[in-house]
């Protein structure tokens, strides 16, 4: 019984951000448009610097997994403080669903979008810049992939209740979340060729190790880096349960708390 | 209906002291100015990581500090377009107060001018932080006495006729695309920053997209500033010519769109259409 409630539950609520996927094409095409930008602005940048080849794949790379990285952000970790603002919580809360179950949900959906628009951005990116990945390695890629989707995906599950508890102050915070995340992630350059301890402080964010690992798999030739792609593969399991674990610990808490303070449903702040 | 000077004076004074205080509420005034600022700098330093890792044998530290000026200037672009775009949105959609700012004697425009004036000390904060930093760390060369200072300040000033003029027309555009109107600013900054010659030489680009650079005023903008700036880009004459008249024109058509955008949203009834929550 508790099992097919959450099916329900986790169906509900991945269904929308399914169906959003192809409802509205203009959506769809602003989506893809503006990571792409950014790419084709990077890989001209690396251009200006007269940079080998390779980089430009590994800026492709990097480019691509900003989708992931902001619908982990701007849908999920925000999503329990918009849906408090609608109106919405309480009727999450009410009902016989659990908040977990939901955010699983919303991660199915908005893991199927993000891949879903990552790969377009790669596809077109990839045949813009005539760049030549090793496909053959796919299954590499997947292996390294799957983790990161997941694990930063369970980093805003937990994100989501620090949201809806922080409050309206919070948002200001979400500006650092885009280009110095660019920058810390190692986005559009190898990072742990700069600095080690910087992409080690990077690595907090399992978004580095995806990328960097995809790197390894996907791109010919030397590249110098840490960890090897099954370490880090390794590494991003651990991330996804400790997130997940503490993700259930924090909706729990937040809940108890808002319910005792009488904050829960308080709109607007 | 008659609109005396200095209703148009106080407009501006009280949308500014408004357009702060929203600005600035929630959080205080260091996180306000840290986030706001942490957009170019990070860019800044992506620049300078790609730059020292991913630079070949023809690239020059001239090629990084080319770049770095651009992102000190964009950081102006990316603040008003942001700005203006976001005054709309949180305007009808948050407090859904867009219906007594158009009734109220003060123009729109006027109050758009004044709601979103914090991109000026965002953006110097952002220009003179980028560029002490950079100078010091980099070593780019930039010497105090080399800069050419009254020029620097003037098309500085000169500058911020063209970026209120594409504020004003983010701000049409968001107008008329109610459930959409918060991806227009990150839509038209993501488009120029591959245009405006920020960080990208105009002579790279495929001749169609380099022509329409060329007929954007922010790329003299900001070549004309890097001219002023570091004695090794004077090499060829600064495009004073170009940037007047391109700035003429952008601010005539994007001024007259935004006028056309505000009487089409009136008329369609989208002015008030909150459509987000």
């Amino acid at each position: 019984m508790i099992l097919s409630h959450a099916f329900r539950t986790i169906i509900a609520r991945a269904y929308p951000r399914i169906i959003a996927s192809f409802r509205h094409p203009s959506w769809f095409l602003f989506e893809v448009s503006l990571p792409l930008l950014s790419i084709v602005t990077f890989v001209y940048v690396l251009r200006l610097f007269d940079s080998p080849s390779q980089f430009e794949s590994y800026a492709v790379i990097g480019g691509c997994m900003l989708p992931v990285w902001f619908n982990v952000v701007f849908a999920m970790a925000l999503q329990l403080r918009w849906e408090k603002d609608s109106g919405n919580i309480e009727i999450f809360m009410t009902s016989p669903a659990q908040i977990t179950w939901i955010l699983l949900g919303m991660m199915v959906g908005g893991g199927f979008q993000t891949i879903l628009m990552s790969g377009t951005v790669l596809f077109i990116a990839t045949y813009m810049f005539e760049i030549k990945f090793l496909w053959s390695n796919w299954h590499q890629a997947l292996i390294v992939f799957i983790p990161c989707v997941m694990s930063l995906y369970s980093i805003g599950m937990a994100m989501s209740s620090v949201f809806l508890k922080a409050g309206r102050a919070f948002e200001y915070y979400l500006g650092l979340t885009e280009e110095p995340v660019q920058f810390f992630t190692g986005s559009y350059f190898p990072i742990f060729s700069q600095n080690i301890v910087l992409a080690i402080f990077g690595s907090l964010i399992p978004l580095t190790l995806g990328i960097d690992g995809l790197r390894q798999v996907l791109v010919e030739g030397e590249y110098f880096t840490l960890l090897n792609w099954r370490y880090e593969a390794l590494i991003m399991v651990i991330y996804w349960f400790i997130a997940l674990k503490f993700a259930k610990f924090s909706l729990e808490w937040m809940e108890k708390l808002a319910r005792e303070k009488g904050t829960l449903t308080l709109r607007w702040q | 209906m008659a609109i005396r000077n200095n209703n148009i004076a106080n407009g501006i004074k009280s949308s500014a002291l408004l357009g702060w205080r929203i600005e600035t509420n929630w959080a205080n005034i260091f996180i306000v100015f840290l986030v706001k600022c942490s957009k170019p700098f990070s860019v800044a330093l992506l620049l300078s990581a790609m730059y020292m890792i991913t630079s070949g044998p023809e690239a020059t530290i001239y090629d990084l500090s080319w770049a770095i000026i651009g992102v000190c200037l964009w950081g102006f672009i990316q603040s008003a377009t942001e700005l203006y775009s976001y005054a709309i949105v949180g305007e009808r959609e948050w407090f859904r107060n867009i219906k007594n700012i158009i009734t109220a004697p003060t123009p729109l425009h006027v109050y758009l001018l004044g709601r979103t004036s914090l991109w000026v000390p965002v953006g110097l904060l952002n220009f003179i932080v980028i560029l002490s930093i950079s100078n010091y760390s980099l070593n780019l060369g930039l010497d105090i006495n080399s800069i050419e200072k009254v020029k620097m300040v003037l098309f500085l000033l000169l500058g911020f006729i063209p970026v209120v003029s594409l504020g004003m027309f983010v701000a049409g555009i968001s107008l008329v695309i109610p459930r959409f109107s918060e991806g227009v600013a990150f839509g038209v900054t993501g488009v120029l920053y591959l245009i405006s010659g920020s960080i990208i030489k105009t002579n790279m680009l495929p001749t169609i997209l380099k022509n329409i650079s060329e007929a954007l005023p922010f790329t003299h903008w900001i070549e004309i500033i890097r001219y002023t700036m570091f004695p090794y880009f004077r090499i060829n004459p600064a495009p004073y010519s170009e940037f007047f008249i391109t700035s003429i024109i952008f601010c005539l058509v994007t001024n007259y769109l935004y006028f056309y955008l505000l009487n089409y949203a009136r008329k369609s009834g989208k002015i008030d259409l909150a459509s987000m929550y």
